[in-house]
This record gives structure tokens, sequence and C-alpha cells, in this order.
């Protein structure tokens, strides 16, 4: 039972109902018009682009080429990181990439290795649409979590101060922030944890489904992912913070980002 | 040497220079009104003191450590500092206090409860003031904890940086009079009269 293919020419299809949009757009003034018919482009684009690049390296579909594509992918949310929370790349790139590189590809070998249990952790077919997915959600995680305890200690730096009057110990008196910023990384998991299938069915499941696999089995898999995601970005933003933190203080304690 | 000693300062804020050439020496046990006009970097000095404001010259020690990176933590830890906007950290007053007495270099005060609890009267803060969240209490209130918490911490050096804003007349007198007869190195940075005739060495630049 695969999934039906579709035709390279079908998709537009859908152009067939952007039109009605386009004049709504016009007759009323609301300009999104530009912008619509622009993303829907660089998707189309971008995806093909992929699309060759994925059919290769699942050609090869080897330990090498498959890793180098995942470290590719770590080094570009590692990058997003940086540049969307104002860091500095000479100074932070690294430890982000570490700090949330390594938990992300503990999680997935060891997914593969034990829930899964394929007999090659490295198979394309696995590793790197998991991958994809756990990187994903960590990176968003990322940002939300470094924004939280960076901004928060640069908006309350009297406070900052004060504690660091009263304890003279930088982790302790950076404690309120470091904690804000593990709740609101994890606040958003938390809450898509609790509603996922009620709400709706998460994209891997549909994919699954479509592709012909059983409700059942895609519905494990899914419990996995979910799982995973939510161990990931915990230690993940951990790990992010607790490396881009040597680099963010001065000797004197103070924060120079 | 002296206890407290500012060598050769020479600070820029803001593009201005604020401190050039400056010298003070300040002995242990001795109270010093640091009451300088405004603008002139009254507040930045005592900073200087814990490491919050490092100067672009000269050289600072404490009780005749010289202050760096590496020594700042052990002189921060000799310092008691109460700020004018008194920034204790958020939430119930018995946890903040709490907290504060299980950061490492607090640990070894033993403190009670029940010490806290006869300050509040000491200092006309009502006893359900303990329940309260910090963010509840007025600048006035938050101002008094923050010199309780001060007296607890038993520092050698206390900075009271505007401490008497917001206070009634009766009650600064009383706070004053209190911290003054504590055997500390005690500096101020005021504009309030208060601090007349007190036996203060005053210094001003």
């Amino acid at each position: 039972m695969g999934v039906q293919e579709i035709p390279f020419y079908t998709p537009l299809y859908l152009l067939i109902f952007v039109l009605p949009m386009v004049i709504i757009n016009v007759k009323l003034g609301i300009g999104l018009n530009k912008r619509t018919i622009y993303a829907l482009f660089r998707m189309t684009i971008q995806l093909v682009l992929v699309g060759f690049f994925l059919q290769y390296i699942f050609l090869f579909n080897n330990l090498w080429v498959n890793s180098a594509y995942v470290l590719f992918m770590i080094g570009a949310a590692g990058l997003s990181t940086v540049k969307t929370c104002g860091l500095t790349i000479k100074n932070q790139f690294l430890p982000i990439v570490i700090g949330f590189g390594v938990p992300n590809l503990v999680m997935i070998l060891f997914i593969n290795q034990f829930v899964i249990g394929l007999d090659n952790i490295f198979d394309a077919q696995y590793y790197i649409p998991l991958m994809g997915m756990l990187l994903g959600n960590s990176l968003s995680g990322n940002i939300i979590g470094i924004n939280t305890f960076y901004s928060g200690l640069r908006q309350n730096e009297r406070q900052y101060q004060y504690r660091l009057a009263l304890s003279a110990n930088q982790w302790e008196s950076t404690l309120p922030w470091y904690k804000e910023a593990i709740i609101a990384c994890m606040n958003p998991i938390i809450a898509s944890t609790e509603t996922v299938g009620l709400v709706s069915l998460p994209g891997m499941m549909t994919g699954q489904i479509l592709g012909g696999s059983m409700p059942m089995t895609a519905i494990v898999y899914q419990i996995v992912i979910m799982g995973a995601i939510l161990i990931s970005r915990y230690f993940g933003i951990h790990f992010s913070i607790l490396l881009t933190r040597k680099k963010a203080f001065d000797r004197y304690d103070r924060l120079i980002l | 040497m002296a206890y407290l000693e500012f060598r050769n300062i020479q600070l820029k804020y803001d593009q201005r220079l604020i401190f050039s050439g400056f010298n003070l020496e300040i002995e242990q046990h001795e109270k010093v009104l640091f009451c300088a006009p405004s603008g002139r970097g009254k507040t930045s000095l005592v900073k200087m003191l814990l490491g919050f404001v490092v100067p672009d010259q000269g050289q600072i020690s404490v009780a005749g450590v010289t202050l760096t990176g590496e020594t700042v933590n052990s002189i921060r830890s000799q310092i008691c500092y109460v700020s004018q906007d008194a920034d204790i950290p958020k939430g119930i007053v018995r946890d903040v206090f709490a907290a504060v007495f299980k950061f490492q270099v607090n640990r070894h005060l033993n403190y009670q409860e029940a010490v806290l609890c006869d300050w509040l009267e000491t200092m006309a803060l009502p006893q359900d003031t303990l329940e309260k969240n910090v963010d509840a209490l007025s600048g006035g209130e938050r101002q008094r904890l923050a010199v309780i918490l001060g007296i607890l911490l038993d520092r050698d050096i206390w900075i009271l940086d505007e401490i008497t804003t917001g206070l009634d007349l009766t009650l600064k007198t009383k706070m004053v009079e209190l911290l003054l007869s504590y055997d500390k190195t005690i500096l101020v940075v005021s504009h309030d009269d208060i601090y007349q005739n007190r036996g203060l060495r005053e210094v001003s630049w």
C-alpha cells in the first residue's frame, strides 16, 4: 500500500484558488499579493532543490555523507540561533552548535539503536528526517530560551548586580533568569505535547499514514518523536546556555553580549 | 596601606570623563559621606569597589587586596551593598531571605527567621511583611528590608547608596543612628542632611 504518486504538474492546479485570493486582495487593498506569490514560489524552489539533494543522499546512503548532511543541518540551525538572538558568530557559534548539536545527536542515535532497533543507525531514511524534526524543535526552543536568559539579565541589570553583591557568585546570581529561560523554552513544547492528536494530527504521523503505514505504527513513531523532542530540547537549552555564558560575561561577571 | 584605596582612577562614562587622577584612602571602621554634586559619579565610585564599574585606568584595593577579575568575588563577599532602589530579589519576603542565606558565601551565618521578625519590628514593618511579595511592597518598605538584609549579612564594609529616600524623618533618623552605631567601615552616598554632624568624614570632588 504505497502512496499515490503525484505528477509534477498537478500541484499547479492549486493556483486556481490563488487567483481569487489575488483578486480579493486587489479589490480590498490587502497588500499581501506580492508576499504570498513570493512565498509560494520560493517554497517550491527550495523544496525542489532539497528534494534533488536528498534523492542523491538517499542513493548513496553512506554514514559519512549522511553525517555530513546532519552536521550541515546543525550548523545552519546554529547560525540561525546566533543571528536571531543577536549573538556574535565569532564567540558564540561554536558553543551553540555544540550545545544543542550534541544532545540531539545522542538522542537520534539512541532512538535508532535502542527504540527503533535499526541495523544501520545511520540509515538516511531514519537518521535525516528524524534529526531534522529534533533539530527544528530544538532550534525554536533554543531561540526562546537564550533570548529569555540574556535579555532578562540585560533588562534587570540592577537586580542582577544586587544579587551579585549578595552572593558573589555568578551562577547563583543569574539563577532566576536561568530558570526563567528553561521554563520559557519548555512551555510551548509541553503544551503541544499535552494536546497532540486532539487539535491536529502531527505532520510526521500524517505523512506516515499517507505513505501507507498503519495508524498504530504511525502513532508509536509519533510517541517516540514527541518524547525525544521534549527531552533533547530540554538538554539542548541547558547546554546552550551553559556553553554560551562562558564568553557572555567579563572577568567581573558583567554581561558583555 | 589604607583599608580601602582608590589610586589614580580614570573613568569615562558616556564619552564624559568623570574621574581623572582620582585618589582616595579610607581607613578601617571609618565612616565616610560622599556628598559630591549630582553627576559627579558617586554611585559609579562605590560600584567600582564592587567591580560593577571598572575604571579605564588606576587601581582599587580592599583590605590589602587589589581588585581584579580573580579577586572580585572575594572582595564582593566582604561588602554589603544597599542601593537606592533596593532591588531585592523577587518573591515572598520569607523565601527571599532564606534563599539569600543559602548562597554559598552566606551559609556560615546561621540565619534564623525569628531574628528577621525582631528586625521587622525594629524597623516599624508589620509582621505580615514576611508573607508578602516583594513586588507588593512600597519603595520605603523594600528599602528597610534591604537594610535589614545588610545588617544580617554582617559584612565588614557597608555601602549605603541613598538609602533614606522615601522614609519619613523619624524613621530616617532612627535608621541612620542605628546603622552608624555599628563598628563597620561605612560609605554613605547621600545628599540628605540627616547625615550632617554625625562625625562622618565628608568627601567631595
